[in-house]
Order: structure tokens, then C-alpha cells, then sequence
């Protein structure tokens, strides 16, 4: 009986310790989402032929989803993501890996400093890194356009082939630093004693990094690369600053930029709900495919 | 309104907020007399002290507020912080919705048919109609809808040519006044200097205004429907014109209002920029090494004899459904738009050009600018101003509309030739008014 109580009056406290979270995320996440869910089944509808006999609201079943999705310059956008996941998240990766493997080696002089330095885009705000970028880019201003101008190699960061490149370079210049910080941690953390083995049986540097420290860090690469891939599919603030520079970074650039575009359109806002509905669909079904990933290699170690 | 770079727009809702929130540390006290006074503000008997809300995005507008605010003791203006861009109307139409919207808003005239059927905008015509005189006919008439007026007039953007006058000489060209005048020239120019032209600008309102002075009409209403023509020959051989200048080199083609359309036009490779009136704050501000070379010119017309002039840009000061103070509202709305302290202010700090018929007598515009090589800029203005005319109509979808434009554009320079966009553009338009309920057909 008291036994009972006691632990009547703990979870009574856990659920008094965990409501702020609990009501944080009612209000903030799970309302929205709902509301949201409601919305996307919905449309405006104007009266009065010109229109000012009054709105309503009325219920078109998929009509929003089907004209999301068979939007072209819609799909555009998620193409263009996913070159970003193709092209930009395994470089970023290679060069993360590569140098947390280095700096774990004690192999680079000044090792905190080098550390902090890579990490220091991470800690500034995506719309400022790509003011900064955008005037990087811009011919008229940018010290590099004009010092590869200089030495007779022309070249147009913002020309309609290259400005996604642009974008992916700056993505990679953010999150370098970010994940090369977890994956070192993630090597401080395999044991000193299995790589001194390694070591007393004779493997080189560069033969411990790829077959021991790697498969001990496979858990951190498929976590990291999971965060990389969702960011690559909400990728956002770097387009919309560079529109504002070059003509050829459109309103549907990426699949998160044509949401803005739709709930600030006229009458569209709802097709916005629908297609961030699709985006968190196809956020989850990618996320859960990573960590079945992870899972598996996770077995087979 | 005219457009900035989305920097500075950044910055200004940072200030616009910093100002809000000292107008509302400052207002306090002020708010429980406003309550009271509801029942007075429409008599005409000594009206008590009411505060009233006033949304702007536009930089310079607090030191107009406290200019008012220290001249009318019976009346407090509190300046609230909106975004600048399509964010504001959502703010504004949400809150007005809501019950908690303020009394008057700036808005630009491109949105008043919008706003004016989602309801957020207070018919004031009988009201406002002792104000008419004192505004150009054809700023009038963008303030409203249907006939229903919904605030007063604040700037106009009537098209003018800044040129810079050392490129010209340096190619031995004239001004020029028309159109085949100014692409003839374009050859020269090119040629001789290596600059281009023209500046075509991705940006819906520039395209508006250049199809507008050529008579086109994208929206129109009659028998109770919408008429859409935005593919009309008039707007097809306009933005076929840009198109043609822009494949040959002799026109930029351009966002705008960026560091890099600046350094442009200041390191000499652009030599007109064809934009409202409205247009020589952003030059002044940005433009360095050239500053004492640019001259403002009538815009080239297509037809010389009879000259036509359109807005790029403007807005109104229009009163939102629920406002509470209509006399006092007014009273403010009427001493920004038209006061001739409010008008300096305005000249000194955001370079809006008035609607307001005595906004061209303004000694800033009288004065020779040295920006402008000592030239007097307020009779170009003034005669651009008046070359308006008064029966455009804006339609119910211009956001979507102009992101359209931006989206389609590059395409058709590419392509060469602007007619597949502006169909498509068309086809697009009426089938998103279809389906938002408008009665709508090919005008």
C-alpha cells in the first residue's frame, strides 16, 4: 500500500516535471501539425463574382496534394534537393570524416584552435552566413570573382548552372564543422587500448582509421548523415538570400522556399499546408530508412 | 511603395520593432483614454485625447510620428512594426480579423483590391471625399475599389529615366524621348562605351508600369466578372522590346535594388535606370564614384505626341475595418499626406514622391541637386506626375502574380521572345481566380 503511493507520488512528479515539454509541444508542434492536417483538405472560396460577396471555406478532398504535386516547378525543387543529397551531403561527409580522423591522429599542429575554427561558421546564423556568401558571389563586389578574373579564369557563381553549387557550398561551409565535432567525439570514445593492439600488431596510421576506427564510428556518420539530409531538404534561408541577387534562383527553388511561396500567394495558402505535409512525410520516411540503416549495420558489428 | 534588398528590409523591421516598442513604452497611460473617447471621435464636439495605431514598414516614418504626435496634443500615434513584403499583409489581414488590427495601415495601391474583398479595409468614401482636391486624380482613383474609397493617397511612382549624363556625352548621344529613339541609341552606346542601355528589372511592378504606358490593361471588371488581358499585344510588345535589348547586350537585365545592380550602375556599365519617381533615394544612397554624372529625364514614350506616363509603386494610407477614431485617423492620415512639414519630412528621410497635388512645390525637388549635377528634379517629377492616367486597375492576385513574373522572366530572355511567358502567365492567372471562386474570362 505505501509502496503503491510512493510510486503514485513519482509518477505524479514525472508528469509535473515533464509538462512544460509536454505542454510546449502540444501547444507548438502538435496543434499546428493538426490544424495544419486540416487545412491542407480545405480551399478558399471567394463570392460575388468579383469577389466581395463574402468567403467560405470548403472541403476539395486531395484537390491541394494533387495540385502540389503535379506542380513543375514544384517538383524542380525536389529535384534540386536531391542533388543536394547526392552531391553535397557525401563531400561534406568525406572532407567531416577526414578531418575528425585527423585531428583524432594528433597529426595536426594546434589541434583546438584548427577545431574551433572549423566550428565557428556553425555558430553563425544561416541568414547571416549567406549575406556573407551572396557577397562572395556577387562579380561586382567579390575579391575572389575578381582575383579568378584576374588570373584570366572567368567565373559566375550565380550563372543558372552554378547557383546550386553555391547553395551547396554554402550548406558545407555551415555544417562541416558540426558534424566533424560529433564524429570526433564519437572516435575520443573508442576505447586507447584496441587501438594500441592495432598498433603493436603492426598497422599503419591510415590502415587503423579505415578499418578500426571507422566501422566504431558507423552509429555517429549515420546519425550525422541523417541530420544532413533532412537540412538538405529544408534548405531555405540561402536561396531566398540569394534571390534577392541573381534572377536565377526562382520562388520554387527548393520544396521549402515553395511553401513560403504558397502561404504568402493569393488564395494558396492551404496548397502550402499540403505540400509541407508532403515534405514531412517524405522527411520521416527518409529518416526511418537512415536509422534502419544504422540498426542494421548496428547488428552486424 | 518601392522595393529595398531583402538586407535592408531586415533592418528596418529591426528598427521599425525597436520604435514600436519606445512608442509603447511611452503610450502607456495614453491607451486607457482611448476607450473612452470611442463614443466621441464621430462628433464634432472637443474631441478627448485617443490614441491610434498606425502599421508601417517604411523606414523614416517614426520621426513623421513624433512630428504629429508633438503638434497634436489630442491625439497619440503609435507606430506599430509590420514586415515589409507579401508578410505584411498577412500580419495586417490576420490581425484585423482577429479584432486586434490597427486604425491605419500603409499599404500599397497594388493590394487594395485584395484586402478590400478579404474585408480588411474600411469603406470611407463619404468621409474622405471633402480630401479629393488636394491629391492627383490618378493617385485618387489607386486608393480605390469599385468606387469605395479607403484612405487617402501617400506616394505615387510615376515612371522617369535617371541617365548618367557623363556616359551619354561620352558616346555623343542625346537624351532620348522615344522608345525607337532609345534602342537606336543602345547601338551607339554599346559600341562606343561598352555600356548597356537599359536596365530591365525582375520585378513585378517595373513590368506593370512599362506594359501600363502602353496601354495595357491586365485586369479589368465588367458585368460583375474579372477581365484578365495580360497577354495582350501592347504588353507583348513591350516586354518583347526589353527582351530584345536584353539578348543584344543593350539592356541589363536585373533584380534591382541589390549591391550588385548598384556597382553596375556606379562603375559605369548600366547608363539609364527607368523606374517611380521615386527612385533617386536608392541611386543617392548607394551610388559613389559616379554621384554629380546621373540626370533624371522624361521616360522615352512610344508615342511622342501623346505622351503617357504610369506609376511604379504607391501607396495609401488606408483605414482598416474596425478603426475606432475615424475623425482622428483621418486627421492624422490627412496631415501625413499632405502637411507641408509631414512632406519635407518625408523628402528628408524615405524619398517617397507625394500624391498630394502640393507635394511637387517641395523645396527639396526646387533646390539644384547636387547628386544630379546641379540639376532641379521636381518639374521632370512633376510633369511625369501628371502624365498618369487614371484607369488602371489593379486585380485580386497581384502576389501570385508577381511571383509569377519573377519565376517566368529569366525564361524568356532566354528564349528570346516574352510571348510564351505572358501566355502562360495569362492561362495561370485565370485559372487560379477560377479556382479561388472569381468569375473571371479572357479579357
Amino acid at each position: 500500500m505505501r509502496a503503491n503511493s510512493a510510486l503514485r507520488r513519482e509518477k505524479r512528479a514525472a508528469w509535473w516535471l515533464l509538462a512544460p515539454v509536454v505542454i510546449a509541444f502540444g501547444v507548438f508542434q502538435a496543434v499546428p501539425i493538426l490544424l495544419a492536417t486540416v487545412q491542407s483538405f480545405e480551399a478558399t472560396k471567394v463570392a460575388g463574382g468579383l469577389g466581395v460577396g463574402g468567403a467560405r471555406t470548403v472541403f476539395v478532398g486531395i484537390a491541394n496534394y494533387r495540385a502540389v504535386l503535379t506542380d513543375g516547378s514544384i517538383l524542380e525543387g525536389f529535384f534540386r534537393v536531391f542533388l543536394i543529397g547526392i552531391i553535397q551531403v557525401p563531400v561534406m561527409m568525406i572532407i567531416a570524416v577526414g578531418m575528425a580522423l585527423l585531428f583524432d591522429a594528433g597529426i595536426i599542429w594546434g589541434r583546438k584552435y584548427f577545431q574551433t575554427a572549423a566550428f565557428l561558421p556553425h555558430s553563425i546564423p544561416g541568414v547571416i552566413a549567406a549575406l556573407v556568401w551572396a557577397g562572395l558571389y556577387l562579380p561586382q563586389i567579390s575579391p575572389i570573382v575578381k582575383g579568378l578574373g584576374a588570373l584570366g579564369l572567368p567565373v559566375n557563381f550565380l550563372g543558372s548552372g552554378a547557383v546550386l553549387f553555391s547553395v551547396m557550398n554554402i550548406m558545407s561551409w555551415e555544417w562541416i564543422g558540426y558534424n566533424m565535432i560529433i564524429l570526433y567525439a564519437a572516435l575520443q570514445a573508442i576505447p586507447r587500448d584496441l587501438l594500441e593492439s592495432a598498433r603493436v600488431e603492426g598497422a599503419g596510421g591510415i590502415r587503423i582509421a579505415l578499418s578500426i576506427k571507422l566501422p566504431l564510428i558507423v552509429s555517429a556518420l549515420v546519425i550525422c548523415l541523417a541530420f544532413s539530409i533532412l537540412g538538405a531538404l529544408q534548405q531555405f534561408a540561402a536561396p531566398v538570400i540569394l534571390s534577392t541577387i541573381t534572377t536565377n534562383v526562382g520562388s520554387n527553388f527548393t520544396p521549402n522556399l515553395s511553401v513560403f511561396t504558397l502561404a504568402t500567394g493569393n488564395g494558396v495558402q492551404q496548397q502550402a499546408s499540403a505540400l509541407a505535409m508532403v515534405l514531412a512525410v517524405v522527411s520521416f520516411v527518409l529518416s526511418l530508412l537512415v536509422l534502419r540503416v544504422r540498426d542494421r549495420t548496428g547488428a552486424t558489428r | 511603395m518601392k522595393r529595398r534588398s531583402k538586407k535592408s528590409h531586415a533592418l528596418g523591421i529591426i528598427a521599425a520593432g525597436a520604435s514600436a516598442v519606445l512608442a509603447l513604452a511611452g503610450c502607456s497611460s495614453a491607451s486607457t483614454a482611448s476607450s473612452t473617447s470611442t463614443s466621441t471621435s464621430k462628433a464634432a464636439s472637443p474631441p478627448a485625447h485617443v490614441t491610434i495605431s498606425f502599421w508601417a514598414s517604411a523606414a523614416g516614418m517614426t520621426h513623421l510620428v513624433n512630428e504629429f504626435n508633438k503638434t497634436h496634443p489630442n491625439i497619440t500615434v503609435q507606430i506599430g512594426a509590420v514586415p515589409s513584403g507579401q508578410a505584411k499583409y498577412e500580419k495586417i489581414q490576420s490581425a484585423v480579423q482577429a479584432g486586434t488590427g490597427p486604425d491605419l495601415a500603409l499599404v500599397e495601391y497594388e493590394e487594395v483590391p485584395t484586402l478590400a474583398i478579404a474585408g480588411v479595409l474600411d469603406n470611407v468614401t463619404s468621409q474622405v471625399a471633402k480630401y479629393k482636391s488636394e491629391f492627383r486624380p490618378a493617385a485618387w482613383q489607386q486608393a480605390s475599389f469599385l468606387g469605395q474609397q479607403y484612405g487617402l493617397p501617400h506616394d505615387i511612382g510615376p515612371m522617369v529615366m535617371y541617365y548618367n549624363a557623363a556616359l551619354f556625352k561620352k558616346a555623343g548621344i542625346p537624351v532620348p524621348q522615344t522608345w525607337a529613339q532609345f534602342a537606336s541609341e543602345a547601338a551607339t552606346l554599346k559600341q562606343k562605351t561598352g555600356a548597356a542601355m537599359g536596365s530591365y528589372l525582375n520585378y513585378g511592378l517595373f513590368i506593370a508600369g512599362v506594359c501600363a504606358q502602353n496601354g495595357a490593361h491586365w485586369f479589368g471588371i465588367s458585368h460583375n466578372s474579372w477581365q484578365v488581358a495580360i497577354n495582350s499585344s501592347s504588353c507583348k510588345k513591350v516586354l518583347n522590346y526589353w527582351t530584345g535589348l536584353t539578348t543584344k547586350g543593350y539592356a541589363v537585365f536585373n533584380n534591382g535594388f541589390n549591391e550588385g545592380y548598384w556597382g553596375d550602375l556606379d562603375a559605369g556599365k548600366i547608363a539609364t535606370y527607368i523606374v517611380g519617381a521615386w527612385g533617386y533615394r536608392g541611386l543617392e544612397g548607394n551610388l559613389k564614384l559616379t554621384a554629380g554624372d546621373w540626370r533624371v529625364a522624361p521616360v522615352p514614350q512610344w508615342n511622342l505626341a501623346k505622351p503617357v506616363n504610369s506609376n511604379i509603386g504607391g501607396s495609401l494610407i488606408a483605414v482598416m475595418k474596425g478603426a475606432k477614431h475615424l475623425q482622428a485617423d483621418l486627421e492624422f492620415a490627412n496631415w501625413l499626406t499632405t502637411n507641408s512639414t509631414a512632406l519635407a519630412l518625408t523628402y528628408k528621410y524615405s524619398g517617397f514622391y507625394p500624391a498630394a497635388v502640393d507635394g511637387a512645390n517641395l523645396s527639396g525637388y526646387s533646390t539644384p541637386d547636387p547628386f544630379f549635377g546641379g540639376q532641379k528634379v521636381g518639374s521632370v517629377y512633376a510633369q511625369a506626375a501628371s502624365e498618369v492616367s487614371n484607369n488602371w486597375q489593379w486585380g485580386p492576385v497581384m502576389t501570385t502574380l508577381n511571383v509569377n513574373f519573377q519565376d517566368e522572366l529569366p525564361g524568356s530572355i532566354t528564349a528570346g521572345s516574352a510571348n510564351g511567358m505572358l501566355n502562360t502567365i495569362q492561362g495561370q492567372t485565370i485559372s487560379e481566380m477560377k479556382t479561388s471562386g472569381f468569375s473571371v474570362s479572357n479579357g
